[in-house]
């Protein structure tokens, strides 16, 4: 049993009796009171002078530093760590930042008036306080209300102050020790120990694991390992097997509408120039003729130039009188299919395109057949 | 003092004397926009301190009951809405482009006309400031005729009015936003219009009853009455205070957002160029001067703090419609002379309606049945 | 003038009511977390529990297979996850405003019912918080949510509503949780008091953190719990506006309106404090709280539920009327769409249930019916299901383009979900019920004190 008395208690039982107490035992010489109740009495912070609590001003501290760093942070990323053209607003701009600016001010202030309030101001959690082992604990979290004369400067008139206590309405008395400390012997430390390196290691191993394996478990491997077809794969749907096939019998690509006709005379009959002699389809025949056509038959279309020595097939004129007279579709046919030697273009001229070239064909048979009068 | 000083008449004469020469030397655009400025104010005060008066019966409310005469006073200002109305009806042609023969041409407007043509407007205004005069009648004459007989039957009636007042507040005063302030500028919509000068009348009505609160506190002639009753009065105007404050910010954040031409511009005029400093003015000092200055609870229940940050919140009422008002004017900041000579009339008017009022039925509701129980409150 | 001289419609009520003291509401909070259940409890939770694991199993299936066994598609890109998560967060701000803001007003009746609205309010949010996290496509990187360095470089986009409702929703269940059990920490130290058991008093002792009620502990205790009310208050005014201005900051027509906020708020405080009436209508009777939940707690809360309804007729009032005043085809069009287009019955059931039902609540008779109250309560928390059906759904299916437009199928697995979460929240509240004490004692204590000393006829308090 320890000798240190925390305090006489006396429990009162109501907290009119309990506030009507208080100035007859400090008349009595007491000063130093502690009340306990279960549930606030007003009232009470008066009569024992109880200080007003500082919380707020806690709080306000905290939130406004809360409020100014959200902000900064929120300055930053938006502006210099990773800035985000989004909907055309400025990177600046603080409108969208208040939102967050508040609920983290609302977030660090409420943890400071909640578990601040706890910790700080009330040193909770505390398992130590010598009412906890007191008989009147249960009565004063039920229904009961106390009054506990604490020693002052070490000392306690112990029966004075069960007299005061009596005199002034006090049901019962109890004498409050503070119980022995026990300190934590070695066993406890060691278990202690054992079980925060057990956790540890736990702790270590789960984080191995889900770092590595974690993203091997369907449906997270999901995205690495796709149902979707990926060029040259295999696949059991076709009866070939393979992911890869070939377009269906008919199937065209857009642009490139095959040519019917069977000889280059049916479709100079059949097919006509779709384009507009613009200046604009002009340019892009004189690209794709370039490109493709010039090789052999020259800039001008004279047929004459490169492969007169290496290749024995001599190109066309296009500047010849037949090639003059003729017909669009004719020209347009001998591109497409090729005809002779030369190969057909299809594949690498779209059909626009083709009919463009035709357009500059007869630009360049045009221009080296000139008129006085086309010199205006 | 239940009789007007003579200086206010004095300052009424000299604003009139003012408010007649903008007319004359500065134009009928600029006199009419301050006319509905402080037509706008007007409504919102009135309107606000009848809220008040309404609320208390709504709740049930004791702890308010020996002040409730206060907000009852201010609202006498509602018969004169009136003849500031039908005035004010003349500002039509010159303020609100809709009701320009070309203004059908504006798509926006066309399809609007059986809402926005000159006489449903008339009508409505009529209607509505019939509703407020009438509920002025039973709800505060009604509450001063309680003096004399001590009926508790009245209380009941009053009980059963207030919250078919607060339906009417709700409609009239979302017709009026829309109608007075927001159809300025036709083509803009938002549909928390009606709610954001709500927000501004009742923290103007919170501010003018607590003004005269104080006044007669400091008086004497409230018994009864401690700093629990100004603590409550400093909470509820800290609390709509964060209320105006959460309503403006989602106007102008949604709509800054958003960024689209059709309902941006109004913003933009209120928010860049001359307008800019009258819009950092009204944030910060519509929420944050009021919202810190009432933060604690001893500031809300201090008199002294409680009266100056009421006075400051009528102006920064005045500010506010003024940003609302002003920019159908043109570019740039439109304050000058007639903006005072305006403010020196209205508010001179204003408070010699009070005063007069003053001698409305006694300081405190003697005949309500829970008067001692208001003059008992305590806060825990 | 003395109560018996007023007339009756002015007479108060008082808050408790019968032969109540302060030691007999500890043995009958106690007698409710420590008695055993009765074989009804057992095999409610048994069913609750059963549609709970229905619900995560639907769950599972999804994020194994993925989004695409729900309804969500183009252009409904947001189905019954939102909605659902919406549903929730609103229902969870029933207990916020009763526990908080009715504090902040000093409103005593309160007191009794704190415990239970608080408890339904982690509860909601606990389902409601399972809706974004399940919605993302890959739910397994849910922490990319949060603002961190990381080897990518990347940084969160403050500017999105998306981010904020993160932090708005975190924040709130954080604080609503701990408001909650600061709340608790009296009540565990009475029951510390009287455990039978070492283990149930060591587990007390420790839950209680050590509470002795030392009158300077009480200081710090109100002054705390003030200024949380005041914030919580704040909190739960920016949480929903956060949460509509996912809708109200985009363009979609019907979505972009500048009453969003405030208008989710009180939808919100709506469908909370129906849940609230739906809670204690049953409670009431079934755990014989009759004498500290009075006939006017119900009459105050049916109150609310009235003066709620009527600002949502506002609400919707107003959304209306400036749909047609914008002069905007497509708005116009979107809102004519929620009354008379495709899902017109969803608009409908919205307005019918929200709106003109609880207008039965004006009768003080309907007010302490608990027929009556079931019958709007439950109207209501349907209805705001449909509230936010027509929103997201409606908006979606007809917007701009015409050659966009499509239809929303919910499927077997979004119903599962939804119904999933119901018995979630009911599972755990049945728990909350039986486990944990259900009235929050140091705060009713007082009003028992007021109470006797009316009866005794002290005239003075």
């Amino acid at each position: 049993m320890s000798d240190s008395v925390f305090g006489v208690l006396g429990l009162f039982g109501s907290a009119d009796e309990l506030l009507a107490a208080i100035p007859k035992i400090k008349a009595k010489g007491f000063a130093k009171l502690e009340a306990y109740t279960p549930y606030p009495v007003h009232g009470i912070d008066e009569a024992l002078d109880l200080p007003k609590s500082k919380l707020g001003v806690l709080v306000f501290l905290i939130g406004s530093l809360a409020c100014i760093s959200a902000f900064t942070f929120e300055w930053w990323t938006s502006t210099r760590g990773y800035p985000l053209r989004t909907g055309g607003k400025p990177f600046n701009g603080w409108q969208g930042w208040v939102l967050v600016m508040v609920e983290a001010t609302i977030l660090l202030s409420t943890f400071t008036a909640g578990i601040g309030m706890l910790f700080a101001f009330n040193k909770l959690p505390f398992f130590g306080n010598p009412m906890l082992e007191s008989k009147a604990i249960t009565s004063i979290t039920r229904d009961r209300f106390a009054l506990v004369l604490v020693p002052v400067g070490g000392t306690l008139d112990v029966e004075g102050a069960a007299g005061a206590l009596r005199a002034a309405g006090a049901e019962s008395i109890e004498v409050v020790r503070v119980p022995e400390e026990t300190k934590p012997g070695l066993a406890w430390w060691a278990r202690t120990g054992v079980a925060i390196a057990a956790a540890c290691a736990v702790a270590g191993v789960g984080t191995a694991w889900v770092i590595r394996a974690f993203p091997t478990i369907k449906p997270m491997v999901n995205m690495q390992v796709q149902p979707k077809l990926n060029a040259q794969s295999a696949d059991a749907f076709f009866a070939n097997g393979r992911g890869m096939q070939l377009p269906p019998i008919g199937t065209v690509a857009r642009g490139y509408m095959p040519v019917v006709d069977t000889t280059p005379d049916a479709a100079g009959t059949n097919l006509f120039n779709p384009l507009p002699v613009t200046a604009q389809v002009l340019t892009r025949g004189r690209e794709m003729f370039n490109l493709h056509c010039a090789v052999c038959h020259d800039r001008l279309g004279t047929g004459k130039p490169w492969l007169d020595s290496t290749y024995h097939a001599m190109p066309v004129d296009l500047q010849s009188a037949p090639m003059r007279a003729a017909p669009d579709g004719f020209l347009y046919w001998v591109i497409s299919q090729g005809i002779r030697t030369m190969p057909g273009y299809a594949a690498d001229i779209s059909q626009d395109d083709r009919w463009a070239v035709v357009r500059y064909i007869r630009a360049l048979q045009r221009s080296q057949d000139a008129t006085k009068g086309d010199l205006k | 003092m239940n009789r007007a000083p003579a200086a206010l008449w004095a300052l009424l004469a000299v604003g009139g004397a003012g408010v007649v020469s903008t007319y004359v030397l500065d134009g009928a655009q600029r006199f009419w926009a301050n006319w509905l400025l402080w037509f706008v104010f007007m409504v919102c005060i009135a309107l606000g301190a009848l809220f008040i008066v309404a609320l208390q019966h709504v709740t049930g409310a004791t702890w308010s009951v020996p002040l409730r005469r206060a907000p009852e006073r201010v609202a006498a200002l509602t018969p004169w809405l009136v003849p500031v109305a039908l005035i004010a009806l003349f500002s039509l042609p010159v303020l609100f482009s809709w009701t320009q023969p070309g203004a059908a041409s504006d798509p926006a407007i066309a399809m609007k006309t059986s809402w926005l043509n000159v006489p449903f407007f008339i009508t409505r205004l009529v209607i509505c400031v019939a509703l407020w005069v009438v509920s002025y009648r039973i709800l505060v004459l009604g509450s001063v005729r309680q003096d004399a007989t001590r009926d508790p039957q009245a209380t009941v009636r009053l009980r059963r009015f207030a919250p078919i007042f607060m339906i009417i507040l709700a409609l009239t005063l979302t017709a009026f936003a829309f109608d007075w302030v927001s159809s300025l500028e036709a083509g803009w919509y938002s549909d928390i219009f009606g709610v954001y000068l709500f927000a501004g009348a009742v923290t103007s009505g919170l501010a003018v009853t607590s003004l005269m609160v104080i006044y007669l506190y400091r008086r004497g002639r409230l018994p009864g009455i401690t700093e629990d009753h100004l603590y409550n009065l400093g909470g509820l105007l800290f609390g709509f205070t964060i209320f105006w404050g959460y309503i403006a910010f989602s106007q102008y954040l949604l709509q800054w957002y958003a960024d689209l031409p059709i309902e941006v511009f109004w913003f933009r005029e209120r928010t860049t160029g001359t307008m800019e400093s009258v819009f950092i003015l009204l944030g910060v000092g519509r929420f944050f001067v009021p919202f810190l200055a009432l933060i604690t609870r001893r500031d809300k229940k201090n008199w002294k703090r409680l009266r100056w940050v009421s006075i400051w919140v009528i102006f920064m009422e005045a500010v506010d419609v003024f940003w609302l008002v002003s920019p159908i004017q043109g570019k740039g900041l439109h304050l000058g002379w007639p903006e005072a000579a305006f403010a020196v009339f209205f508010l001179s008017a204003g408070l010699l309606v009070v005063i007069r009022a003053m001698g409305m039925g006694e300081d405190t509701p003697v005949g309500d049945p829970f008067l001692p129980d208001g003059r008992n409150f305590h806060l825990r | 003038m003395s109560e018996a001289t007023l007339p009756v419609s002015l007479r108060i009520a008082p808050l408790v009511e019968g032969d109540v003291s302060l030691g007999g509401l500890d043995d009958h909070v106690r007698y409710w977390s420590e008695a055993p259940p009765p074989r009804s409890w057992y095999i409610a939770i048994t069913i609750t529990g059963l549609v709970a694991l229905m619900g995560f199993a639907a769950i599972g299936y999804m994020l194994y297979t993925g989004i695409g066994v729900i309804g969500n598609n183009v252009p409904v890109v947001w189905g019954f996850l939102i909605i659902n998560f919406v549903f929730w967060v609103g229902i969870g701000h029933a207990g916020t405003l009763i526990s908080v803001i009715l504090y902040l007003f000093r409103q005593r009746w309160r007191n009794a019912i704190s415990r239970i609205a608080e408890a339904t309010t982690v509860f909601a949010f606990v389902c409601a918080m399972i809706f974004p996290a399940i919605h993302i496509g890959r739910p397994w990187l849910p922490y990319w949510l949060l603002p961190y360095p990381n080897q990518r470089g990347m940084w969160v986009n403050f500017r999105s509503p998306l981010i904020w409702d993160v932090f708005a929703v975190m924040t709130y269940f954080i604080v609503s949780l701990m408001f909650w059990y600061l709340g608790l920490v009296p009540d565990f130290a009475t029951l510390r008091g009287t455990a039978t058991s070492r283990v149930k008093r060591a587990v007390f002792r420790l839950l209680s953190w050590g509470w002795v009620g030392n009158a300077r502990q009480w200081v710090h205790y109100e002054k705390g719990y003030l200024l949380l009310a005041g914030m919580t208050t704040v909190l739960a005014l920016s949480v929903h506006s956060i949460v509509s201005m996912d809708f109200a900051v985009s363009m979609v027509p019907g979505w972009h309106m500048t009453i969003f906020p405030p208008y989710f708020v009180v939808g919100a405080a709506f469908s909370g404090f129906a849940g609230v009436v739906l809670v204690f209508a049953f409670v009431r009777t079934a755990m014989k709280l009759e004498n500290y939940v009075t006939p006017r707690h119900m009459d105050l809360l049916n109150r609310m539920v009235l003066f709620l309804s009527c600002v949502m007729a506002y609400a919707y009032l107003m959304e209306g009327f400036t749909a047609w005043y914008s002069s905007d085809t497509f708005v116009r069009y979107v809102f004519a769409n929620y009354v008379f287009g495709k899902g017109w019955w969803a608009g409908w059931l919205t307005i019918t249930l929200n709106c003109v039902l609880p207008q039965l609540l004006w009768f003080p008779r309907f007010r302490r019916s608990v027929p009556v109250m079931v019958l709007v309560s439950s109207g209501v928390t349907l209805g705001m299901w449909m509230e936010r059906y027509t929103i997201v759904i409606l908006s979606l299916q007809r917007d701009y383009l015409p050659s966009s437009w499509g239809s929303y199928l919910p499927t077997r697995y979004d119903f599962a979900i939804l119904f999933g979460s119901i018995g979630l929240f009911l599972t755990l509240l049945l728990l909350f019920l039986r486990k944990l004490p259900i009235i929050a004692a140091w705060e009713v204590k007082p009003d028992i004190v007021y109470y006797q000393k009316q009866r005794a006829g002290a005239e003075h308090v």
